[in-house]
């Protein structure tokens, strides 16, 4: 077991955030964590990533318990992409991816250049290796931000396996990007990573995740297979919206629609 | 393609050019003042034969006046810039200066109060109202940061507030104070608002440079949590940084520098607000490149200063923070317009 949640509750401003949350990730497994807006995803992924800590409950991390790791250790098997980024200094691309290495044991110059172009080429972002971060555009940010947390995990670590913990990491992605960032999950899942992800589009949770999650105001709807968490009756009822499931010939699995 | 216009050139000339500008300003330092030594006699000190040689008093002011007085402003300077950028980093913001810790304030007013009020009679006060100060700009931080702290962790933005109100509170203090004191005891608390090395010698280089020393270095080996800061707090957290304590450790440090150079030498505006942001325009916002170079401009530019202040309107002596902030005033308000655009300005 990669990451292991277990009954968490989160409250701010007398406010339930969170109730009664668990969540297991085996390494090698993308987990897909969807809901509508407010409905607890970024708090659950706050509470995973240790940047809160539960009011109730546990979180464990190849193991052993979020606060028994060091600082630095747990961000040698662990990277997180937070949702906004807050990065307002002149860093060029490469810089900031890495700033990403900062936990990793100090490999020799061309190897760390390699990882950096790498971890930039795989996010499309090679080309904008000495551009200024400020000058950037947000989706050309985001994939510079996803490079600096692919950097992070880069290599498999000897404490454990590895996980990747991303909050809407497609928010500000055109439409290849955004599958080629979940093409990226499922390609550190291949090896061996386990990794959450926050979602919007249940298409991309349905081609893309092993297993789901759906919250909604706070507390979990249903977990399993995204087939049988996204079924139309319970996006309508969660979302509000009319939901349909179309069935394209050929196509391996339904497309969830929903009826302007 | 043509070349991307927003790559960084790291280009090491001006390293070399600034250490060149710092020997010739030193020695244009040690040389100029009431008492004119010629270079020869100044190069005899090591060793390089002199016709006539460097008399007795001459010899008395260049190594008990002048030196320690170079020295110092040097210190103070790498020091004020350093506490700086430090400070921006901690804040993950450009415009910060490290007075918004209430530290100059709080120092100015010790001072001030020590100076009109004529507290703890029959103490020498050449050592005394350093120290006095010094406690006074460690408290007012010491309260900011009290103030700030929210469940355990340093808030940036109420520190920056709190900071702010402490300034206000101090300053009508201190126009308190002049309001009832004496002309001379207003000369002097005027000279601390605005700065002042006069008071420099070799007693106060003593004292004041391993505290400066260990600031200036112990600031430096944080460059890489630094950087990390940068992307935000959660950010470094998830790169195996200890923010909290690297906020505490990093604010201790600025306390330290900050509180040192307004007790040796009052407050002495600009350099940490406008020195780093010079810098970043050069080195980009990496600090482990930003610090260095810190040093060697904020220690020539306040050894230029202190050269212009005491001998511009000899013998008279100007306040040196009069001084940077004639100059630092307006570098600043055109580095705002040239840069604005762009949120960074680096």
């Amino acid at each position: 077991m990669s990451l292991k949640a277990c009954g968490l509750s989160h409250a701010a401003g007398g406010r339930a955030l969170l109730r009664d949350v668990s969540l297991h990730v085996h390494s090698g497994e993308v987990h897909a964590v969807l809901g509508p807006n407010g409905a607890g995803k970024s708090t659950l992924l706050r509470l995973l990533s240790g940047e809160l800590r539960a009011q109730a409950g546990t979180v464990e991390c190849a193991g052993r318990a979020l606060h028994a790791w060091s600082p630095r250790e747990l961000a040698r098997l662990r990277a997180v992409l937070p949702q906004r980024d807050q990065l307002g200094f002149g860093f060029t691309a490469a810089e900031v991816v890495h700033l990403g290495r900062l936990p990793c044991p100090d490999l020799p110059p061309e190897q760390e250049r390699a990882i950096i172009d790498a971890a930039l080429e795989r996010t499309g972002a090679g080309h904008l290796r000495e551009r200024r971060y400020t000058s950037l555009s947000g989706g050309e940010r985001a994939r510079v931000q996803l490079a600096r947390v692919l950097a992070q995990i880069w290599n498999p670590v000897d404490l454990g396996p590895r996980t990747l913990l991303l909050d809407e990491p497609t928010a500000s992605l055109d439409l290849a990007h955004q599958h080629r960032c979940l093409r990226i999950a499922r390609e550190f899942a291949a090896q061996g990573v386990a990794v959450v992800v926050v979602l919007h589009d249940p298409n991309l949770a349905m081609s893309y995740a092993d297993t789901a999650t759906l919250l909604c105001c706070g507390e979990t709807i249903a977990q399993g297979t995204p087939q049988a968490v996204l079924s139309p009756e319970r996006l309508s009822r969660i979302y509000g919206v009319e939901v349909e499931l179309l069935r394209a010939t050929g196509a391996s699995r339904p497309y969830i629609a929903v009826r302007p | 393609m043509p070349p991307d216009p927003t790559a960084r050139r790291h280009t090491r000339w001006p390293y070399a050019a600034l250490v060149l500008l710092l020997a010739t300003a030193i020695a244009a330092a040690l040389l100029s003042g009431p008492v004119t030594i010629s270079l020869p006699k100044l190069a005899s000190l090591a060793g390089w034969p002199a016709d006539p040689p460097l008399d007795g008093f001459e010899r008395i002011a260049l190594l008990q006046i002048r030196l320690p007085r170079v020295l110092l402003a040097l210190l103070l300077g790498a020091a004020l810039a350093v506490a700086g950028a430090g400070m921006q980093g901690i804040v993950r913001n450009p415009l910060a200066d490290p007075g918004l810790l209430g530290v100059s304030a709080g120092a100015a007013l010790a001072a001030a109060a020590f100076i009109v009020l004529g507290l703890g009679p029959g103490l020498p006060p050449a050592l005394t109202l350093p120290a006095v100060s010094f406690a006074g700009g460690a408290v007012a931080a010491w309260a900011v940061l009290r103030l700030s702290l929210v469940d355990g962790r340093t808030r940036v933005a109420t520190l920056l507030l709190t900071g702010l109100a402490l300034n206000a509170v101090a300053t009508a203090g201190i126009a308190l104070l002049s309001y009832v004191a004496d002309d001379y005891a207003l000369r002097a608390v005027t000279l601390w608002m605005f700065g002042s090395l006069s008071r420099a010698g070799l007693a106060e280089l003593s004292i004041g440079a391993p505290l400066l020393l260990l600031a200036l270095v112990a600031i430096a080996l944080h460059a890489r949590s630094l950087n990390a800061l940068l992307l935000g707090e959660a950010e470094a957290q998830h790169l195996g940084v200890d923010v909290e304590s690297l906020k505490r450790r990093m604010i201790a440090l600025v306390v330290l520098a900050v509180a040192t150079s307004v007790a040796l030498a009052g407050s002495i505006a600009f350099v940490g607000l406008i020195v780093p942001h010079l810098v970043r325009l050069w080195t980009g916002p990496d600090h482990r490149r930003l610090l260095p170079a810190c040093m060697l401009l904020g220690a020539l530019l306040l050894l230029l200063a202190d050269t212009a202040a005491r001998t511009l309107f000899a013998p008279a002596e100007l306040p040196i923070g009069v001084l940077t902030a004639l100059i630092g005033g307006p570098l600043f308000i055109g580095l705002l317009l040239r840069h604005g655009d762009r949120a960074e300005m680096a």
